[in-house]
């Protein structure tokens, strides 16, 4: 354990079952974007040709639901994932927010604002990443909650007053805008767009991290595997 | 093209017809020694009586007082005339260009096209010409609020043909504010249905189709201004074009609901108003219409219409709408914070690197 690895030496950051359900995702959260941003934007002439490209109003909200489906399928498996497999276990674990994301946030903010010459050494999921995650969670799960009552409606509104259903449209809506901007601005940045990683990083294809990157980003998960040498040069 | 140039032929005779004037032919006075008699009828074959007075008053007070008789009945050679004359064909006088002076800017293809001209060329006997609306005898300026096409005379004379339409309309507050009030805000027929070119609503170019009633509406509804004049709080129309039935009926869905589906198209009353299709008793029963909400019940009732989740009025939905809008907003400011911040000290951390 104590050998530092050489710099390009891979290690296994996500399984193939955790990339497959990264790739879900992926697809069904751009399809809701797509179909129902569309809907969000439908009085400016981007919205509007989005609903065109669709297939009209009535196809596109068949699209939305084929996506939805998707996420609700994935949401499922995901779940049974993260409390019954071992390995899921384990990640969910890691992914539980601490004392120490805190101070690590601080620290990062002492950093930043250059009061402190490094950055905090982060885990197998920095503060941010667990933000992220669990943002994008819980956000997913009030999609699907809101999701479901606007698509069937009809039975909804036997027990729900019409001021809910409004509200329910409401949260369907800015939730979604919401949920967008995080996964696709700012989680796009962190993995792909920041100097260090541009302009992609591959590990969400291949699932596997190069020591030097974990060094760099997760310290505190190098040091747990290979000790304090930082990796060699070739 | 095709009725400019059966104008300009039926124009050219009666330009022919009026420089010929003074041509031997029956003078008013020798018209009106039968048809000046209030009692002058034709009992038809199926018992029916036909007037056949002429109040030569109300020629005189028409547009066409400097006419004559013959002007118009151009058919008729001598007298006794024969029983069975030509319908007058107003296009003798009215087309581009005729140099009589009456005026030109008559909507033919408007009418050719509609429903009513459609059925006319059909043979339809009962199809509307234009005597039947604009009177044939007592033609007056629009604007004259003893024309038959006056804005507060035109229900009656729509009416003529479609009175179950009248009779609802009566009711309505658009008839009861134009008709009782005398308020011309108010719309009459024409204002919603178009004046010549009036379609079917299941055509899409008709005023009154699925897709075209909201800009329809909006001609008077679509302003703030005018909607709280007559104490509706909000600009309906804009509301409806931000909901999911505005969306889709924009999009050109004709299932979902546009304006009439839900306030009716002729019987529009306030929501106070008990008969009203939107009133809170009844609107289980609008929304629950087949095709659109089976089932609905009073939680359908339960809430307002028309909201605008950008204004305070729009309760609740005001509340949550602004809360989203803010976290939205400081989210964004922040992911953007951490942006700038994270590029400012990698780009730095790789300038020293380079040193």
């Amino acid at each position: 354990m104590a050998n530092a690895p050489r710099k390009d030496q891979l290690v296994v950051r996500f399984t193939r079952v955790e990339l497959i359900q990264h790739w879900v995702l992926l697809v069904s959260l751009l399809g809701l974007a797509l179909t129902g941003l569309a809907l969000f934007a439908h009085a400016t002439p981007l919205g509007r040709w989005l609903i065109e490209l669709e297939g009209g109003m009535e196809a596109r909200g068949l699209w939305h639901r084929v996506f939805a489906v998707l996420l609700i399928g994935l949401t499922v498996w995901h779940l049974l994932y993260v409390l019954f497999s071992p390995r899921g276990n384990e990640q969910l674990r890691a992914m539980v927010p601490t004392r120490q994301d805190l101070r690590d946030l601080a620290s990062l903010i002492r950093y930043y604002r250059g009061v402190q010459g490094e950055p905090p050494e982060f885990g197998r999921f920095s503060p941010l990443q667990k933000l992220q995650y669990w943002g994008a969670g819980v956000g997913s799960l009030i999609m699907i909650f809101t999701g479901f009552i606007l698509w069937f409606h009809t039975e909804a509104m036997m027990v729900l007053p019409k001021w809910l259903f409004d509200v329910t449209a409401v949260v369907h809506g800015y939730e979604g805008l919401l949920l967008f901007i995080v996964l696709f601005v700012w989680h796009v940045y962190m993995v792909h767009l920041s100097p260090g990683h541009f302009p992609w990083s591959r590990v969400f294809l291949t699932g596997k991290i190069t020591a030097e990157e974990l060094w760099r980003h997760h310290r505190a998960e190098y040091r747990a595997l290979f000790g304090d040498e930082p990796p060699l040069e070739e | 093209m095709r009725i400019w140039a059966q104008g300009l032929g039926v124009g050219l005779l009666a330009a022919g017809m009026v420089w010929a004037q003074e041509a031997p032919g029956p003078e008013v006075r020798q018209c009106s020694i039968c048809h000046g008699k209030r009692e002058f009828k034709k009992v038809q074959p199926d018992g029916s009586v036909r007037p056949l007075f002429v109040d030569e008053r109300e020629l005189k007070a028409s547009v066409h007082a400097r006419w004559h008789c013959l002007d118009c009945h151009a058919d008729i050679k001598t007298i006794p005339h024969p029983e069975r004359l030509e319908k007058v064909n107003c296009q003798r006088c009215h087309f581009p260009g005729n140099p009589v002076g009456a005026p030109e800017e008559v909507n033919y293809e408007g009418y050719v096209e509609s429903v009513h001209g459609r059925l006319q060329r059909a043979g339809n006997p009962k199809a509307p010409r234009c005597q039947d609306c604009h009177g044939a005898h007592g033609v007056r300026k629009a604007s004259d609020p003893n024309s038959l096409v006056y804005k507060r005379q035109i229900p009656a004379t729509c009416g003529k043909c479609h009175p179950q339409v009248l009779e609802v309309y009566q009711r309505s507050v658009h008839g009861t504010t134009l008709l009782v009030r005398g308020n011309n805000d108010a719309p009459s027929c024409s204002d919603c249905h178009g004046e010549h070119q009036i379609l079917p609503r299941k055509e899409q170019a008709s005023e009154v189709s699925a897709t075209q009633i909201p800009e329809t509406c909006g001609h008077c509804h679509g302003s703030l201004e005018f909607n709280q004049k007559y104490d509706i709080p909000v600009n309906p129309v804009k509301t409806f074009k931000h909901s999911f039935h505005g969306i889709a009926n924009e999009l050109g869905s004709m299932r979902v609901a546009n304006c009439a589906s839900c306030h009716t198209a002729h019987a529009v009353l306030p929501p106070s108003d008990p008969e009203s299709s939107v009133h809170p008793a009844n609107i289980p029963k609008t929304c629950g219409k087949e095709g659109c909400h089976p089932g609905a019940n009073v939680n359908y009732a339960r809430g307002r219409f028309h909201i605008d989740p950008s204004r305070r009025d729009a309760g609740v939905v005001y509340w949550v709408a602004l809360f989203f809008k803010y976290l939205t907003v400081s989210t964004l400011a922040a992911l953007i914070l951490h942006i700038l911040l994270d590029l400012r000290s990698k780009l730095q951390k790789r300038a020293q690197g380079h040193e």
